[in-house]
């Protein structure tokens, strides 16, 4: 390749990263998420196939650093180191919609997220961390290790206790505090056996068109562990003020985990505006001219009830 | 033509223990059949005199425990370090003594380079010799503008590029991830040190070292081996993929290969069975020039990138410590699984707290699964402490130490990584020696150029590149260095039945030298002629050398 990055054709791919210490939790979460993927096609880089539970008879193809699954995900092995692998999954991009990293237990997430924000044919979902609610005091406290979890708790988005149900109710307050103390911004969602909801923690099923034909989300609320999770959309059909919209947005109370919008402002009534949230982080990216839709819509995942109907009422309310 | 050959020799060094000089070697099916003087060798039956090298002095083949393949395949492209370097083929690259050179060697090179498409990529590079003065694309947009250029630095972890890479690449001032370095007014000056910045770099340039080991790179570094005097060597990070045991099996069984080959296998990226039951698998694949025996475990990272873990009080200029390569209790699984497995470990840990932990883990496997002799080795061990090489003694834990950082980077150890006080204890080949402890040194090559008598004058002399000592009581003999550079690394690589002396039974493998490094001065050891080598009975002659024909 001399020529450059290829020009865009489709939105560039979300790119999600699982960090956490051993025994957090992130194989079981991946197994999950391998063997329950419809729709999104992961490329999931791991560390080694060796962990992986993988149904064999789901299995399609396997090259040695490649497994291919019969439901269109893949898994590629960093066993060359992660820039090879990185290199080598780039190389067709058509074969996936979604990358996810399995972090090493010492690795900085934060780091590895540095290729979505550098790659334009990615774009950064999330750092997600889980940290096991068992072990966490006793890591944080190891001077071998100490400093790379916090970091890495620091760094993340998205914190998910994991093991819950393997401690007391004081150890999980206990543990919650310090990550806390380390990271404030980033939701906690307790889980126990990594049974967080996927669509939380992936983004997965924050299908915005913007598009007032399509009905092919519903609301609804999701019972989970120990979580209560609401997820509403909100639709607008005259454009936005773009003061006001940013005025509500960083406004937003923090049980909001994530939230993504295709919306049109008044002020560039011609294009749409991908605005994105997971966990306390905010971006807006634009669309080419030409491309807006004929309304503005947000779908928000929060822990807690979301009020109100209609985009501009949740707004004024804000 | 008889079937034994007697070599005659200005004098043979054997490094056994019951002869140490001869002047004949006889030798029979590559193989010492004695060692002596004529009349001692020469009772085996009809032989021929083979006396080119009556003005020569021979001595065991040295053997390099820890160097690298990729040696000869650095040499795909142009060289512009700070020394002087020599290729394969015996080209001496000039070292370059100022940023300007470097660039101006690049300025001539790119003009030499037909495709306009092509990446220019050279290695080499290392601001610490220029007092930090950082290359800048300012440097590099000198040699083009259009054309991508592509740095590698010595340390092989940082990049530089010019300002077409990062137009590319999308890397403006705008860019905020770790590792893009910007200068005073926020722009980007083409360094690129974390692996997201350098992955960038190579989607639009290409990695040129993407695909591992080939057979061409074994053919080149084969021929390094001889330049070097060296007949027994390591590839000590090896993945043996399909294509790179392809690669071993080619090049080292075509007739005249010059060395004897050790990769080791890297355990990180599999699980601990998995390595195991593939390393049973391609023993089927040894040989005489081949051998799948060892294990490689990388712990942390390196001492003057501040990635190796260190304990208190941590880095001189209190950069924050280092990375471990994989949390520590995975890697004392590891070395637990192996251990058990019978498998023989060379363990890569350069700060002390890496050192600690894996002798801590080496003595917890030797717990549940007591053996003799396992000879698990140490690798670069920069920085254990006398307490740890006791620890070492007593659990028969071998050393390597790098004694080529002292030259290359001890002045930078001294006044900004370890401290003086520290950096006098680097690489400690007088400590190891003191305890017991089975000590070899290296080069890490092409981290530096291998040659095991310039590694022994580092070990001997302890002078930094600027010409001071460190650390004078680490200093070792010079016949302590020579051991180390034969049979003892031969030790730590549980060759030292086959290798290492001149004796009988033993692979006839030598170096033939112009002098002998016992009767110089030792501040000369480095300078001393290498002819080439003899492998199992055959010369190989060093490139560049035109006296004594093969």
């Amino acid at each position: 390749m001399t020529e450059g990055i290829e020009p865009q054709r489709t939105e560039p791919k979300p790119f999600t990263v699982i960090g956490g210490f051993l025994g957090a939790g992130k194989t079981t979460l991946l197994n999950r998420v391998l063997a329950g993927a419809r729709g999104p096609r992961y490329a999931v880089l791991v560390n080694d196939f060796g962990a992986l539970a993988i149904d064999e008879a789901l299995i399609s193809a396997h090259d040695g650093q490649t497994i291919a699954l019969a439901n269109g995900c893949i898994c590629c092995s960093m066993s060359d180191g992660f820039i090879t692998a990185m290199l080598t999954l780039m190389q067709a991009p058509e074969r996936f919609d979604h990358v996810l990293i399995e972090a090493s237990g010492v690795s900085e997430p934060d780091r590895i997220m540095d290729f979505a924000r550098l790659d334009p044919l990615l774009s950064p979902d999330a750092i997600l961390v889980l940290v096991d609610a068992e072990t966490l005091t006793a890591r944080m406290s190891d001077p071998k290790v100490g400093e790379v979890v916090a970091t890495q708790i620091r760094t993340a988005d998205i914190l998910v206790l994991n093991k819950t149900d393997l401690v007391s109710r004081e150890t999980t307050e206990t543990v919650e505090t310090s990550l806390r103390s380390l990271n404030p911004t980033a939701p906690v969602l307790r889980s126990a056996k990594g049974d967080v909801p996927l669509n939380v923690v992936l983004g997965t099923g924050l299908h915005v068109t913007g598009d007032s034909r399509d009905r092919d989300h519903h609301d609804h609320h999701l019972h989970h562990a120990e979580e209560f999770f609401d997820t509403r959309t909100f639709t607008a059909a005259e454009p936005l003020d773009r003061d006001a919209f940013v005025r509500f947005a960083e406004a937003l109370p923090a049980s909001i985990i994530r939230g993504k919008g295709v919306l049109v402002f008044a002020d560039a009534p011609g294009r749409a505006e991908i605005w994105q949230r997971v966990g306390a982080r905010m971006e807006m990216m634009s669309r080419l001219e030409g491309s807006a839709p004929d309304q503005s819509s947000l779908i928000l995942i929060a822990t807690e009830a979301i009020e109100g109907t209609g985009l501009a009422q949740i707004m004024e309310a804000g | 033509m008889s079937d034994i050959t007697i070599f005659a020799a200005r004098g043979i060094i054997t490094m056994n223990s019951y002869r140490h000089d001869a002047t004949h070697v006889a030798v029979r099916e590559g193989r010492v059949l004695g060692v002596g003087d004529l009349d001692t060798v020469k009772g085996f039956g009809e032989y021929s005199l083979d006396d080119r090298f009556a003005g020569k002095v021979l001595m065991p083949g040295f053997v390099e425990g820890h160097c690298h393949a990729k040696e000869g395949g650095m040499w795909d492209y142009p060289y512009i370090g700070y020394l002087d370097r020599r290729d394969p083929d015996g080209g001496i690259w000039p070292g370059c003594g100022d940023l300007q050179s470097s660039i101006d060697r690049l300025i001539s090179l790119e003009r030499e380079m037909a495709d306009p498409d092509k990446t220019l990529f050279a290695w080499g590079f290392d601001p610490i010799y220029f007092n930090n003065e950082r290359m800048t694309t300012r440097h590099l947009d000198q040699v083009s503008t259009t054309r991508s250029v592509v740095i590698m630095h010595s340390n092989g972890h940082l990049l530089n590029v010019n300002s077409a890479v990062l137009g590319k690449a999308g890397i403006t001032r705008d860019t905020n991830v770790h590792g893009v370095t910007k200068d005073g007014n926020g722009e980007p000056t083409g360094e690129l040190a974390e692996a997201a910045a350098k992955y960038m770099a190579y989607r639009v340039t290409g990695d040129p070292f993407f695909g591992g080991v080939s057979t061409r790179d074994l053919e080149r570094f084969g021929q390094a081996a001889v330049n070097a005097g060296t007949t027994t060597a390591t590839d000590l990070f090896a993945t043996l993929s399909d294509q790179s045991l392809a690669a071993y099996r080619s090049a080292t069984s075509a007739p005249g290969y010059p060395v004897r080959l050790l990769p080791a296998m890297n355990t990180l990226d599999k699980p601990a069975e998995e390595g195991i039951a593939l390393l049973r698998r391609v023993q089927a694949d040894s040989s005489d020039k081949l051998y799948y025996k060892l294990c490689k475990v990388m712990t942390d990272g390196s001492i003057q990138g501040f990635s190796g873990r260190l304990k208190w009080p941590g880095y001189y200029n209190g950069a924050p410590n280092g990375v471990w390569n994989m949390a520590p209790e995975q890697l004392t699984e590891l070395v637990r699984a192996y251990h058990k497995a019978g498998a023989h470990l060379h363990l890569h840990v350069n700060g002390d707290e890496a050192s600690e932990t894996m002798i801590d883990a080496i003595e917890a496997a030797l717990t549940e699964t007591p053996r003799r002799d396992h000879r698990h080795t140490l690798q670069h061990c920069q920085m254990a402490d006398e307490a740890q090489f006791r620890r070492m003694a007593a659990l028969g834990i071998c050393s390597n130490l790098f004694a080529n950082h002292i030259y290359y980077w001890g002045d930078q150890h001294r006044d900004i990584t370890m401290g003086p006080d520290r950096a006098a204890r680097m690489d400690a080949c007088a400590t190891a020696a003191r305890h017991g402890v089975n000590f070899a040194i290296h080069s890490d090559a092409p981290v530096t150029p291998l040659g095991p008598l310039f590694t022994a004058w580092c070990a001997v002399n302890r002078l930094t590149s600027s010409g001071k000592v460190l650390g004078p009581r680490e200093r070792i003999s010079v016949d302590q260095a020579l051991h180390a550079i034969t049979l003892g690394a031969a030790y730590t690589l549980k060759m030292d039945h086959l290798v290492g002396s001149i004796e009988p039974g033993k692979f006839a493998d030598f170096v033939v030298l112009d002098d002998d490094p016992r009767q110089l001065p030792p501040e000369t050891l480095k300078d001393i002629g290498i002819w080439g080598t003899i492998t199992g009975g055959e010369p190989h002659r060093a490139a560049g050398r035109k006296d004594i024909a093969v």
